[in-house]
């Protein structure tokens, strides 16, 4: 990455479904719950004294709140625009956050799910007016494999909330044909466990966000190496319940689809650099964080031979930092096409 | 042409790469790369924001939609070489296979006219083909599980869409020009991907999905038909967003099922079927109060309209949010005449198809 000494601010920003990053040129980073919410009534706004609150600090204070997650599979809800007002709050958020207020100008590079729809780029681009001075949206992949040097040869798969993302770089931009969408992502491991627990633990109360903070803190595919207990209520009573089974289950749910993936993706490359992608494959986001994750994906490439899979060094800001990165390199011609 | 401007400067550029790489060792090669990726995602950035579509690289690949229209216009000129000489016309009467041909005598070579046509397919002239319709595909919305919306007395969206499909099938057999087809004849699901694919299937010269609308506040109503197109209109994104639930796509099949379908030929055709359907079903009910409204016909991205190959629209026949048009649609009587109005729609666009 190259050090400018200019007025703008560079960001890299990854905008996602559970969480969002992100990363500036001044060296600040930092990571935020996509989840926003606005006091109810004035009895509300006076005893949270703000007018909007983001991340953990809305989820805690949920009750008291017009409460939204305004992003679904990688993407803008569609159709609300309490949801469209939300992801601004957030952009808004991580953008102050970072000192971006100081800065004479901003420039932005957004990171959004592989296969995002022209129509969902432009809506993201209408938001960002007024908030940045140059804008440029990437796929997610795309910006991890920029800001790691993974250009040539390797096979990025972003497992974020929504979406799980795959993008084989081949040394030019990756397009349509070496990039997938599956919707198979934390959200769906979410669902999965949610649905055992019921299964398993019909007495046991929870919501949702418990069900996402027991999966951040004990998900696992393979043998357990602990076991997973959770604080679930029954009747109002405290009761410890064992879920390592259920949280194995729901997670091993990941391996089949984001695999098939993976092989179908890797039997469209040129023969000749199959061998050299299937030893290059990058995990990214923070659904990679699965312990096992990396290991149990590299099983299901021997029978091709065998392959290698690791995980980026920091997947929760691998996608805002390739985002900065692409930012502070992209000269400023390129800008000046990007600004509105 | 500018297509291919851009390619060679991409190739420039690559090449500069290349050569930078040669002269600097990996590093450079490295910062090469980095260059040209950026390049290409501020070019694609461009794109965007201009409204158009993304670049592919399909160099190699010819899609068979591009082959089967190479494949006609190689025929067509064939045809348009040989058969007057046939006939006993000379080279002076080709102003008719010059018609049938587009770009016929000013093609100097195969090569220039396949580009030419794959790439932007001219619209059928039904001055040269004078077609007829003949086979009709009608789509009963929802079904099964999907009930679609329900009226406060209990009205089920699934059971009159059925219900007005069958009475507009029996209206346009009795015409006898038509062979006409359901999508779904019971109560059963079917996702949108099976409605579009039966269409297909039968190789369907028009495709007619059949809904009823749900209006807030509740105090709307009236009628409105859809043709194929994007749309910015944020009640019209909710309600497409509503409609193609169930849908039986993945994200990466939409994607790929939109980018470049809205330039298809079949959208000017759909327009005119919309147009059609709209103008006889408001007639229709206008008189049922002053507050039933020409919601007029317009474009939107429903995903069974995206994915029949043929002249499609979907209508919206009333809205079972309104007290007044749920006890409506309670008459059978009523329901006839939402399917006559459709019939007539239907007769005026063939019609004037065969007409112009």
């Amino acid at each position: 990455m190259t050090a400018k000494k200019d007025p703008y601010l560079y960001v890299g920003i990854d905008l996602g479904t559970s969480q969002s990053s992100i990363t500036a040129s001044n060296g600040k980073r930092h990571v935020v719950k996509s989840l926003v919410g606005w006091p109810l009534d004035m009895v509300a706004q006076k005893v949270l004294k703000k007018r909007v609150l983001v991340g953990q600090e809305a989820l805690d204070n949920r009750t008291m709140l017009d409460f939204h997650r305004p992003l679904e599979n990688g993407l803008i809800k569609e159709g609300s625009d309490k949801d469209l007002a939300a992801v601004k709050e957030i952009l808004q958020h991580l953008l102050t956050e970072v000192g971006a207020d100081d800065a004479a100008k901003v420039r932005a590079v957004v990171g959004v799910p592989a296969e995002a729809m022209r129509v969902n780029k432009q809506q993201l681009r209408k938001l960002l007016i007024g908030m940045v001075d140059g804008l440029m949206i990437v796929s997610e992949p795309f910006a991890v494999a920029y800001g790691t040097d993974a250009l040539l040869h390797t096979m990025i798969i972003d497992l974020g909330a929504g979406t799980t993302d795959f993008c084989v770089m081949q040394g030019r931009y990756p397009t349509e044909e070496d990039q997938r969408t599956l919707a198979a992502a934390g959200d769906s491991v979410d669902e999965q466990l949610s649905s055992l627990m019921a299964e398993k633990h019909g007495d046991c109360q929870y919501t949702i966000h418990m069900i996402r903070q027991w999966k951040e803190a004990g998900s696992f595919v393979g043998e357990p190496k602990a076991k997973v207990e959770v604080e679930a209520p029954i009747n109002g009573k405290p009761n410890r319940v064992d879920i390592t089974a259920e949280m194995r289950t729901a997670c091993e749910s990941l391996i089949g689809p984001v695999s098939e993936t993976m092989i179908d993706l890797l039997a469209r490359i040129d023969p000749e650099f199959q061998g050299k992608v299937r030893n290059n494959v990058i995990l990214s986001g923070c659904t990679s964080l699965i312990e096992g994750l990396p290991e149990a994906l590299e099983s299901t490439l021997d029978e091709l031979g065998g392959g290698r899979v690791t995980r980026v060094k920091d997947p929760v800001y691998a996608g805002s930092d390739g985002g900065l990165a692409l930012a502070s390199d992209a000269a400023d011609e390129d800008w000046e096409q990007l600004a509105d | 042409m500018a297509f291919s401007l851009l390619s060679a400067a991409g190739r420039h550029e690559q090449l500069c790469a290349i050569i930078a790489t040669m002269a600097n060792g990996p590093r450079g090669r490295k910062r090469g790369v980095k260059r040209e990726l950026l390049r290409q995602a501020v070019e694609e950035n461009v794109r965007t924001k201009a409204g158009q579509r993304a670049r592919k690289h399909r160099p190699k690949r010819i899609t068979s939609r591009a082959l089967w229209l190479a494949a006609t216009a190689v025929v067509l000129a064939a045809a348009a070489y040989f058969v007057p000489r046939a006939l006993g016309f000379g080279p002076e009467d080709q102003g008719f296979w010059a018609v049938l041909v587009r770009g016929g005598p000013d093609a100097s070579s195969e090569a220039e006219l396949m580009p030419t046509l794959a790439r932007s397919p001219a619209p059928l002239d039904s001055a040269v083909f004078p077609v007829a319709v003949r086979r009709i595909v009608l789509d009963p919305g929802h079904g099964g599980r999907d009930g679609g919306s329900t009226s406060t007395t209990g009205l089920v969206e699934k059971d009159l869409t059925l219900d007005i499909a069958q009475r507009l099938r029996r209206l346009l057999e009795e015409e006898g020009r038509f062979e006409v087809h359901l999508t779904r004849e019971e109560d059963d699901f079917l996702d949108l991907r099976d409605r579009a694919e039966r269409a297909n299937e039968l190789e369907a010269d028009l495709f007619v999905s059949i809904h009823l609308n749900w209006l807030e506040p509740v105090t709307q109503r009236g009628v409105e038909t859809f043709f194929l197109g994007p749309t910015e209109d944020p009640e019209l994104v909710a309600l497409t967003h509503r409609e193609n639930q169930e849908s039986g796509y993945s994200l990466a099949d939409v994607r790929r099922l939109l980018d470049g379908i809205y330039l298809d030929l079949r959208q000017e055709q759909s327009e005119r079927l919309a147009t059609s359907l709209q103008r006889e079903l408001f007639e229709e009910v206008r008189g049922e109060g002053a507050d039933v409204r020409d919601r007029g016909a317009k474009a939107a991205p429903f995903l069974v309209l995206v994915t029949t190959e043929m002249p499609a629209a979907l209508v919206e026949v009333a809205a079972l949010s309104h007290q007044a048009e749920v006890q409506l649609l309670q008459e059978d009587t009523y329901r006839q005449r939402l399917a006559q109005s459709l019939y007539r729609g239907l007769v005026r666009y063939a019609d004037g198809l065969r007409s112009s």
